[in-house]
């Protein structure tokens, strides 16, 4: 590899030894930070949180179930939920949590409503699933998440196999809330037969796209919906009290599924470039969003689509290492020719 | 929100690496105080002009602490922040490109020196080598000159340089290579003037 020239070494060399801040420059620095580190501060610690999140990431997704409960937020907090939508009283579910079961993702999957551990709620709050006896009224938050399927991304549960028909698009305001069958039944895969980068052949597939039935099924990842969806099974015999808020955040899936919904929306109107620079924003917004395996498969598509084959594939080995069992991997690796 | 990260200190640089078997909650606090040098020499390096340095940096712990929770250590924290402050330089530059666009003309206070501001950086910037270095740094573009900051100002291995570029090793040392000779040339025009003008 070409070395610098002896002067340019020199001179950084030179350079490195008088740069730097000063001292003054970080007390002053300091100083106009310590209000905001003070203000979150005094919020409830997020350390369960990132730790929660770090431990759900290193569960392999084989061996595991996610379950994360998707709840609304109690009336008495501030701020970001204030400036939303007024929710409906069965939204106001109390805190949501947490739980991991290690009863293997089959036996889990053709089996959701059986769950080997029981879950503890708040005491004093109905169980999510006593509250809502057909899921009828997830979260708004869990609306939120079913919505991505709407886009294309999320996989549906083997449990939502024996259900109807897909529907039409709705917004997902508009969507009525008649519970996760009823809405995995508006679930369908935006990546449907205008896109340029094939996903069509999942229809073809038989373990993906649409079934025998006619329903058209978004499965292609694992996505948050299922994790939703999941969670109100989990939720459904717990007894003892809630102890965090789970770090699902409606607003940030709300962000995330601007992004990706527009990325995907570029790549089906043939422009990869634009699909690229959206992906890379929600990576740089969202670098550990929910998201991101969607993220990755966008990003996977849109450099193929724009012949860095090499770049694709480097995506491609991300994809895997996260998702290796994901069946989009294979579909991406055969639309790509990778 | 009180921002943390589930990490550990790893044994060299000071940096901090992700550690599976052992948890330890870093807060926003830690990283400014382990490297807040780290960010403000990057920001400067990579154009942020010395009035912005303050509210650069400041933005960029400030997106550190919303994102802190979220970081789960597969990168090394330097490179994390390394993405983040170029970010937030290169937007913080591109404001002000556009400003001066719109503002066409007319004199921007703002963009004015700060008497007031005037402060040990600038006389550590008086330094002529220092002064060389981030002038010779202004004339790469924001591709070579993020390369050459990683590789040669903070002597940063091919991987590491390919996870804070989000890159391929190929294309890092491709990059480092043409951004050495990108430099190397800019110090030979500025040696060619220093010359003439003598």
């Amino acid at each position: 590899m070409t070395e610098l020239s002896r002067d340019a070494r020199s001179l950084v060399a030179r350079a490195r030894v008088h740069e730097g801040p000063s001292a003054e420059a970080r007390a002053r620095i300091r100083a106009k930070l310590e209000p905001a580190w003070a203000a979150s501060a005094e919020q409830p610690s997020a350390a369960s949180i990132g730790g929660l999140r770090t431990l759900l990431r290193r569960v392999p997704i084989a061996n595991a179930i996610v379950v994360l409960a998707v709840a609304g937020w109690s009336p008495s907090q501030p701020s970001a939920a204030g400036e939303r939508a007024p929710l409906t009283a069965a939204d106001r579910v109390p805190p949501p949590t947490a739980a991991i079961t290690t009863t293997g993702a089959h036996a889990a999957a053709s089996q959701p409503a059986k769950q080997s551990t029981r879950r503890p709620v708040a005491p004093g709050a109905a169980p999510l699933a006593a509250r809502t006896p057909e899921r009828s009224q997830l979260s708004a938050a869990a609306a939120r998440v079913r919505a991505f399927g709407q886009l294309g991304m999320a996989r549906r549960s083997a449990s939502d196999h024996s259900h109807g028909r897909a529907r039409d698009l709705q917004p997902v305001e508009a969507a009525p809330a008649g519970g996760p069958d009823q809405d995995a039944r508006a679930l369908r895969p935006s990546l449907d037969s205008k896109r340029p980068l094939a996903m069509t052949d999942a229809r073809a597939t038989g373990s993906t796209g649409r079934t025998a039935s006619g329903t058209e099924v978004a499965r292609s990842l694992p996505s948050a919906t299922n994790r939703a969806r999941s969670s109100a099974v989990t939720l459904q015999n717990q007894t003892a009290p809630v102890q965090t808020r789970t770090e699902f955040k409606p607003q940030a899936i709300d962000d995330e599924l601007a992004w990706i919904g527009a990325a995907q929306e570029a790549l089906q109107n043939h422009k990869p470039s634009l699909a690229l620079r959206l992906v890379e924003q929600h990576s740089f917004r969202f670098p550990d969003g929910a998201l991101t395996q969607e993220r990755l498969v966008v990003h996977t598509l849109a450099l193929c689509a724009l012949e860095r084959f090499t770049a694709a594939r480097r995506m491609l080995e991300v994809l895997v290492e996260r998702a290796p069992d994901a069946p989009i991997v294979a579909r991406v690796r055969s639309n790509c020719g990778l | 929100m009180r921002s943390t990260a589930i990490l550990t200190p790893s044994q060299n640089a000071g940096a901090w690496s992700a550690d599976r078997s052992v948890a330890v909650e870093l807060h926003v606090e830690d990283v400014y105080e382990a490297h807040f040098d780290f960010v403000w020499r990057t920001a400067r390096r990579l154009g942020a002009h010395e009035s912005q340095l303050d509210d650069v940096v400041q933005e960029v712990f400030l997106v550190v602490q919303r994102r802190l929770a979220s970081f789960e250590g597969r990168s090394e924290l330097k490179t994390w922040l390394f993405g983040i402050t170029r970010r937030v330089v290169y937007t913080t530059l591109r404001r002000r490109a556009e400003r001066r666009e719109v503002v066409l003309g007319e004199t921007q206070v703002e963009d004015l020196p700060d008497a007031n501001a005037v402060s040990a950086e600038t006389q550590l910037e008086a330094n002529e080598d220092t002064r060389l270095l981030y002038e010779l740094l202004s004339e790469l573009d924001e591709d070579k000159r993020a390369v050459f900051v990683l590789s040669e100002l903070e002597e940063m291995s091919g991987p590491e340089i390919a996870q804070a570029l989000d890159l391929h090793l190929s294309n890092v040392y491709a990059r480092v290579r043409v951004a050495r000779q990108a430099f190397d040339a800019a110090l030979r025009r500025h040696r060619a003037r220093e010359a003439r003008a003598r």
